[in-house]
């Protein structure tokens, strides 16, 4: 096997530890940033539905501030935002370069995007079902926990493998600026010494990365919707008939 | 006892204002239950809505079962100063006043068990407790075997039961019910109307019913409110109302729920009615729950020598009795009808020269 892949791919079996340490990096680089973008990018999209005209906590000031900082952030490309935000990065984290440093730009770069889809996402949720909750005594604690995200859990696992798949991508960007990771080790070791071997595995990692999010999205989406539920209902049934 | 006093709601937009409510004052009586009529648009989701505030009123009182909702006053500047039940309190009242939508409103990712077990969550009350409770609303409502099912699982008559036994979790004395039965069939709608029917006698409840169908306030509201553009232009015992409509608009709904709409077109097309001359009558003959089984008819034709002829009859079923429609020709001499027209004025029978 070690054979086999030194003579397809000689470069990538010379740099074998600093690709594993690079794919090592994307995915600390990716789980932290994800998991901050998550939570803050939900918590913005929850406070624009519910401040926005009409909703349950109405408040107009709220849902212009989340809603322009929203705006703002997103309308700035992704490698414009990594050098726009060295000088904040190096005071949060005290450096702007490596997986520290490219956490701080990574978070900006998602949370305004998974801001708008969880806002879609609730936004879709029926009004009629916060009038029966409101009709029923719920608060706005109730509301936001068990309408509005209880119901939209297939929805959210949507848009959070869009999101995540899109936040692998800018990981790899933000390689270009020297945050390691899958992007710095393909433009380091495969383009720029050209070992094209190199970039062809990173490019093979990506889309199976990705290939694999999707999957697990699309399958907690589809087990969550009950329109599901009764397909399996049914064609348990439909089992049981033929037997 | 829900008492409205002076409503006013009106919708504020950017294409001028809407007053959805206007000078509303009504009284709904515990145990009764309660029909308001409109056209879309008239104001009925609003006026109802008021009363759990989900809509809170411009101005006006609210009362629910002695407590008050809502109340404003107009302060020395003349402004209006409104006192609103707000937070906690606000929920406790909602919890007492059930409701029903027209689209069900339930939760597509839970099961009937949990949609009815909804209200009763988070308060405090034990799983066991809320277990048994809701099997009990289930069986009231005839669902018991479909508490695992999702909603999706479920015909739209079968949703509204859900949505029923949902809105009675925490034992309310009031049901608001907005056009609950708009998106049904006839027969969906037919079994939930007899279901609140039997929930009205069985628990005393109170409902308000909001719907656009005459027939629908016909078979099962006490006393009804006729809603036209955010006014209550008339209300009344249900029976009276049916029978005697004073306002254009109510006698145009009680025209739809009656054969006797055909009247008009019929007038129309047919030149030997519309020429009632002499020596012939055209009349219309209302019996009420009094007069209906009495045999005015033959009485006529047989007393005065008139012929009486049936062009069109209607009965109608109400919640308070039965309703009788009759539109005849009669032909005779000249003081023969007089007489007989005389006769019939006695009679606890109204009648009307067409
Ligand atoms: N949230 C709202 N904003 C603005 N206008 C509204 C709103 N809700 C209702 N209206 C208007 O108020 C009027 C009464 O509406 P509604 O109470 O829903 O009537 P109904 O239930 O009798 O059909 C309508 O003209 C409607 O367009
Ligand atoms: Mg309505």
């Amino acid at each position: 096997m070690g054979e086999w892949i030194k003579s397809i791919m000689p470069n990538v079996a010379k740099y074998s530890s600093k690709f594993w340490d690079s794919v090592g990096a994307t995915f600390q680089m990716f789980a932290i940033a994800g998991v901050i973008a998550f939570i803050v990018g939900l918590l913005f999209g929850i406070v624009l539905v519910v401040t926005r005209k009409g909703g349950v906590c109405q408040n107009a000031v709220v849902y212009r501030i989340v809603d322009i900082i929203t705006n703002f952030f997103r309308s700035i490309p992704f490698l414009i935002l990594l050098i726009f935000l060295i000088p904040l990065t190096r005071r949060v984290v005290g450096t702007a370069i490596g997986v520290k440093g490219a956490i701080v730009p990574l978070v900006f770069g998602t949370v305004p995007f998974f801001t708008r889809q969880v806002e879609a996402a609730l936004h879709n949720v029926d009004e009629g079902k916060i009038e029966a909750a409101r009709s029923m005594g719920s608060g706005p604690v109730g509301i936001i926990f068990r309408v509005y995200l209880h119901e939209a859990v297939p929805e959210l696992a949507r848009v959070t493998t869009i999101t995540a798949i899109s936040l692998i991508g800018f990981t790899t960007m933000a390689g270009a600026v020297g945050a390691g990771g899958i992007g710095s080790f393909a433009i380091d070791y495969g383009q720029s010494q050209n070992h094209q071997d190199i970039v062809v595995v990173c490019v093979i990692l990506l889309v199976l990365i990705t290939f694999i999010f999707q999957g697990i999205g699309s399958f907690v989406a589809k087990k969550t919707t009950n329109r599901s539920l009764i397909k399996s209902i049914k064609s348990n049934s439909n089992h049981k008939k033929e037997k | 006892m829900i008492k409205i006093t002076n409503l006013n709601k009106t919708y504020r937009s950017k294409t001028g204002d809407v007053y959805a409510a206007k000078n509303v004052t009504l009284s709904i009586n515990d145990g009764e239950i309660y029909g308001i009529i409109g056209y879309s648009g008239a104001g009925k989701s609003t006026l109802v809505r008021c009363i759990n505030l989900l809509e809170v009123p411009d101005s006006g009182t609210i009362e629910v079962n002695g407590q008050t909702l809502f109340d404003s006053s107009v302060g020395d500047d003349g402004k209006i100063k409104a006192s609103v039940v707000k937070g906690k309190k606000l929920s406790e009242a909602r919890r007492g006043i059930g409701m029903i939508f027209q689209h069900f409103n339930l939760l597509d990712r839970s099961t009937v068990f949990d949609n009815v077990a909804y209200p009763l969550k988070y308060c405090g009350i034990k799983k066991e407790e809320i277990s048994s409770r809701v099997t009990e609303l289930l069986d009231l409502v005839g669902l018991s075997d479909k508490k695992d099912a999702y909603p999706s699982q479920l015909s739209g008559g079968q949703k509204q039961r859900v949505a029923i036994a949902r809105a009675l979790a925490n034992r309310p004395s009031v049901l608001l019910s907005d056009e609950a039965t708009s998106a049904l069939d006839p027969d969906a709608t037919e079994s939930i109307l007899s279901l609140l029917k039997e929930l009205n006698h069985k628990l005393g409840l109170t409902i308000v019913l909001i719907t656009h169908e005459m027939s629908i306030i016909k078979t099962i509201t006490d006393r009804v409110a006729v809603m036209e553009d955010g006014e209550v232009v008339e209300q009344g015992d249900t029976y009276d109302v049916f029978s005697k409509p004073r306002a254009d608009i109510t006698k145009k709904f009680v025209n739809s729920a009656s054969a006797l709409s055909k009247l008009d077109e019929l007038l129309e097309n047919d030149e030997f009615l519309r020429n009632a001359k002499k020596n012939r009558r055209l009349i219309r003959l209302t019996f009420d729950k009094n007069s209906v089984g009495d045999a005015v008819i033959s009485e006529l034709s047989r007393k005065f020598s008139v012929n009486v002829s049936i062009v069109l009859a209607n009965v109608d079923i109400l919640q308070a009795g039965t309703l009788g429609n009759l539109v005849s020709v009669i032909d005779g001499r000249e003081d023969d009808i007089e007489a007989a027209l005389d006769h019939l004025c006695k009679c606890s029978v109204g009648v009307e020269v067409i």
